[in-house]
């Protein structure tokens, strides 16, 4: 009986004799993340020796919202500007032109300002080959006051590297009509996009942190003769999808 | 005394049978039948024959001339099986169901996608993003403001495309942003369209009207997003932020919208404290901000971003 050698890790004979692809051998095969903030992980290409693809996702940490600063007196108001967005980048890679091992790094969100300014996102990084970088912490431009008055929350971080990239979304900027009557700016959306954290509202209030491992930056704060912290950025993302 | 029936052998103290055995085809008979040399009878099957009786069937390749057998690849267009290095059967990096890569058009200048150069390709992921709308530029009165609105993001649009389906080029068109509101209260332009061919296609983002008036306090209208295009999956671009002043100093402009499905950044628009033009969009496909003017010192609108078109590749 005449017989052909196959590879077995895509074919295999069935019991009718026919040449038959193995179910899952082909296409999509994984994806591995490394969160950000947390532990680094070294990507060896090498675990997955049928790979012929990669695709990396990675998004920079989000950008503090500033805290405001209510120890002038208590008849002021202070309003801070919202974080921006952590930028989002990706591209496929082809498996066999990648380093042995390639250090994918998620980025953390800045922190919020306790009443000052926010933290600057980290960027997230597949080696050198794709990087987003963090968003940006909002400043707190500490002017106690009881008239209308406007803050500016966090410009964009910048474009970073990659086949597709999306920069992160502006912080939004925070407005006082009175000393009571405020909103701060929200956080900017990640180029994912993950969502920005609310601004305070009112009189006196905390920021709220922006989507976590997706980037989001941290709402600016509102207080009232006292301190509210910003809200911090949420952490970045590395995502590293495989393809037989 | 005669054996199997055949004359006994006529000569003194001879044993045996006078019977003569003759070969037929493809047999051979050597020896007399005799105590001192018996018959043997050899048969042999010639190669013509047994190549004869033989033949390949389904994956099998067989040549009657040399009697090779071999696995039959197929010549069927698009076949990617391979024999390997060890001589076994192998699939190469370019097998069905795996990715071929990315084409990215990402400039207004765009370009083609051709079926003869990418030969393995039995699947698209197109995705399509148009430009985006241009922000509105602002002069205001002495002790007034004017602050505009900022242009719309253009509209993504998605489809999983089979290759054989299409035809052998398909242009690709990447959407122009709209033009910055001139500084003397231009409108914002309107976003370019993006298409692959007319298959999958997004319209451009507005570009925010400049209708509004100076005035110590006021609002100002932003661009809105175009109509649909064709996709399977669909997502139209952010309406830009209206720009807005509660005095003479006091006022913020608005930000361009994004991108359908996220892409691009608007660009932002001023806030008070001096006259600021309109920030640029950043791609693809947001809009641009609109400016804010203070005191009769003008300020432009910012420009749209250029869409784009992303092509993923499966064999």
């Amino acid at each position: 009986m005449a017989r052909v050698c196959v590879d077995s890790n895509y074919f295999d004979v069935n019991d009718l004799g026919q040449l038959t692809v193995v179910p899952g051998s082909l296409g999509f095969q994984s994806a591995v993340q490394a969160l950000g903030g947390l532990t680094n992980l070294n990507f060896q290409i090498a675990d997955y020796p049928l790979a012929t693809w990669v695709f990396v996702e990675c998004i920079g940490g989000g950008g503090g919202g500033a805290g405001a600063n209510g120890s002038a007196s208590g008849t002021t108001g202070h309003i801070g500007g919202g974080g921006s967005g952590g930028t989002y980048c990706a591209s496929w890679l082809q498996a066999s032109t990648l380093p042995a091992i390639v250090i994918a790094a998620g980025g953390a969100g800045g922190a919020g300002g306790v009443f000052d300014d926010g933290d600057d996102g980290v960027v997230s990084s597949f080696g050198s080959l794709v990087i987003a970088p963090g968003g940006i912490g909002a400043v707190s431009i500490f002017v106690g006051s009881t008239a209308t008055s406007m803050n500016p929350g966090a410009p964009s971080p910048a474009l970073g590297t990659g086949q597709i990239r999306r920069q992160g979304s502006p912080g939004e900027h925070a407005v006082m009509m009175n000393a009571v009557q405020k909103s701060g700016g929200n956080g900017g959306a990640s180029g994912w996009p993950g969502a920005g954290g609310l601004g305070g509202f009112g009189s006196s209030q905390a920021g709220v942190g922006g989507q976590a491992f997706a980037g989001g930056g941290g709402g600016g704060a509102t207080a009232f003769g006292n301190s509210q912290p910003g809200g911090s950025g949420g952490g970045g993302l590395v995502r590293i999808s495989v393809y037989n | 005394m005669a054996r199997c029936g055949c004359a006994e052998v006529d000569a003194p103290g001879a044993e045996g049978c006078a019977c003569a055995l003759q070969a037929g085809a493809n047999v051979t008979v050597t020896g007399t039948g005799q105590g001192a040399s018996p018959w043997i009878v050899s048969s042999s099957t010639s190669t013509p024959q047994i190549r004869a009786a033989l033949s390949g069937v389904n994956g099998v390749a067989y040549d009657p001339v040399t009697g090779i057998i071999s696995a039959r690849l197929s010549t069927d267009a698009g076949n990617a099986l391979v024999l390997g290095g060890d001589t076994g059967l192998f699939v190469p990096p370019v097998v069905t169901g795996s990715p071929l890569g990315m084409i990215v058009f990402d400039t207004a200048v765009g370009g083609n996608w051709n079926k003869a150069d990418n030969p393995t390709a039995k699947w698209l992921r197109v995705r399509v993003i148009g430009g985006g709308g241009g922000g509105a530029g602002a002069l205001s009165a002495a002790a007034q403001a004017l602050m505009r609105g900022g242009g719309a993001g253009g509209n993504y649009s998605e489809s999983w495309l089979e290759v054989s389906t299409l035809p052998a080029s398909v242009a690709i068109t990447v959407g122009t942003g709209g033009a910055a509101g001139n500084a003397a209260n231009g409108a914002g332009g309107l976003g370019g369209f993006s298409g692959f061919g007319t298959i999958v296609t997004a319209l451009g983002g507005n570009g925010a009207p400049n209708t509004a008036v100076t005035a110590t306090s006021g609002v100002s209208p932003s661009g809105g997003p175009g109509g649909l295009g064709v996709g399977q999956i669909q997502s139209l671009g952010q309406i830009g932020d209206r720009g807005i002043w509660l005095s003479a100093t006091i006022g913020l402009a608005g930000t361009g919208g994004i991108a359908g499905a996220g892409f691009g950044t608007g660009g932002r628009g001023g806030i008070s404290g001096s006259p600021t033009n309109g920030q640029t969009a950043s791609g693809p496909g947001a809009g641009g901000g609109g400016g804010s003017s203070f005191g009769a010192i003008s300020a432009g609108g910012g420009a749209g971003a250029p869409g784009a078109v992303y092509i993923e590749m499966f064999s």
